[in-house]
């Protein structure tokens, strides 16, 4: 006779559902304190929506805990998580209506800290830079996010976005350069419009 | 002023990475960069972007690691469940589908005939007495049933029980495989 109680059916399915990840509680824990706040801040500066960016970390957790791994080395497993966020992020953008993409960052504990804490300039640096960045393509934003901020390699830049390394170089120097200028725009014009004011 | 690609601008990305950028370390590379305009605009754009790394983003709430395995092992159960439910699904549906092509068959058979069997049996509707209309019925099915010793009928009948065989052999093996 088979007899099956709920909870051994449920300690069976645990039991199943944990050998599918690759890695225990205790290694995902300390790999989640080491990458959860590198991958939120990545996601919601490329998509430019916290809510979103919430979402698409945790489905990119789960999609990496059952991943099967070429290699155990931290970078690697970094490198792809971050792969694996950058392309639910693109899926969610081909599925997103039109003019959704590019919505401008939302956070209003950064604004609010912003006004309160900082000086003026700083607010207006940080204001100039999401200005620039939503003008920025998403693949733009992507590369410099992960090369000035994460100090990824062009190899690993070009595993994550899913592009050849030798074309990441000239692209990166692209969207470097558009930002600058963005930025330098947006510094010249501030200076202009409190002269308008003054006048 | 140098335009274009330079070959130190990763160790300029490395010093503003480390830290080093601002300390006597840097001295060299601060001379470098003033007087190169890729180098300058890396510094420019970097300490831009790190700006706004180091802003919190509070308002993001970061669930804890317990929670994200937690919400990763639900996720996964329904998943193997999915997966559990599969083999039968499939089965079914091929069941369906053989069943339908059984009666397709059967229809494109015996159509013609059954269409002039009803005719017949319409018209029986007015016969004056049961026994009669047993005889009628008698009559009808040994028009029909002598066909039923053709070729065609045993082909579909083994068609049928081969691919029975092949189904309940491919659940077996899917229930094996999850096993």
């Amino acid at each position: 006779m088979w007899e099956i109680t709920v909870t051994e059916l449920e300690g069976a399915q645990a039991t199943a559902a944990e050998e599918a990840f690759h890695m225990d509680e205790q290694a995902f824990r300390v790999f989640y304190e080491k990458t959860a706040r590198p991958l939120y801040s990545y996601l919601s500066r490329i998509s430019g929506n916290v809510t979103l960016a919430e979402d698409l970390a945790q489905e990119a957790y789960y999609r990496f805990l059952r991943a099967k791994l070429k290699s155990s080395d931290e970078a690697y497993q970094k490198n792809y998580l971050f792969r694996i966020a950058t392309n639910l992020t693109h899926d969610h953008w081909r599925r997103a209506p039109r003019g959704a993409q590019l919505a401008p960052l939302q956070s209003p504990a950064a604004d609010a800290l912003l006004s309160s804490d900082r000086t003026a300039e700083y607010v207006q640096q940080s204001s100039d830079l999401r200005r620039a960045m939503d003008r920025m393509k998403p693949r733009e934003r992507e590369i410099l996010w992960l090369a000035y901020v994460e100090g990824s390699s062009h190899q690993e830049i070009a595993e994550v976005v899913g592009l050849r390394a030798g074309s990441i170089r000239l692209l990166l120097f692209r969207a470097r350069r558009k930002l600058a200028d963005l930025l330098r725009r947006a510094a010249e014009d501030i200076p202009d419009a409190s002269k308008r004011a003054n006048v | 002023m140098k335009t274009g690609f330079c070959g130190q601008e990763q160790q300029v990305l490395d010093a503003l990475r480390s830290g080093k950028w601002a300390g006597p370390w840097g001295e060299e590379l601060r001379r470098h960069a003033a007087g190169c305009s890729a180098c300058s605009e890396v510094v420019f754009v970097a300490e831009a972007l790190r700006r706004e790394e180091e802003l919190p983003l509070d308002d993001i709430r970061l669930p804890s690691a317990g929670f994200v395995w937690w919400k990763a092992q639900l996720a996964a159960r329904r998943a193997a469940a999915e997966r559990a439910v599969q083999p039968i699904e499939f089965v079914e549906r091929a069941a369906q589908v053989f069943g339908a092509v059984a009666v397709l068959g059967l229809a494109f058979l015996y159509g013609p005939r059954l269409l002039i069997w009803f005719g017949k049996a319409g018209g029986l509707g007015r016969a004056p007495g049961r026994a009669a209309v047993g005889v009628e019925w008698t009559r009808h099915l040994a028009v029909i049933l002598p066909h039923a010793s053709g070729q065609l009928p045993i082909l579909l009948l083994a068609a049928s029980a081969g691919a029975c065989i092949m189904l309940m052999a491919f659940a077996a093996y899917a229930v094996w495989r999850e096993e």
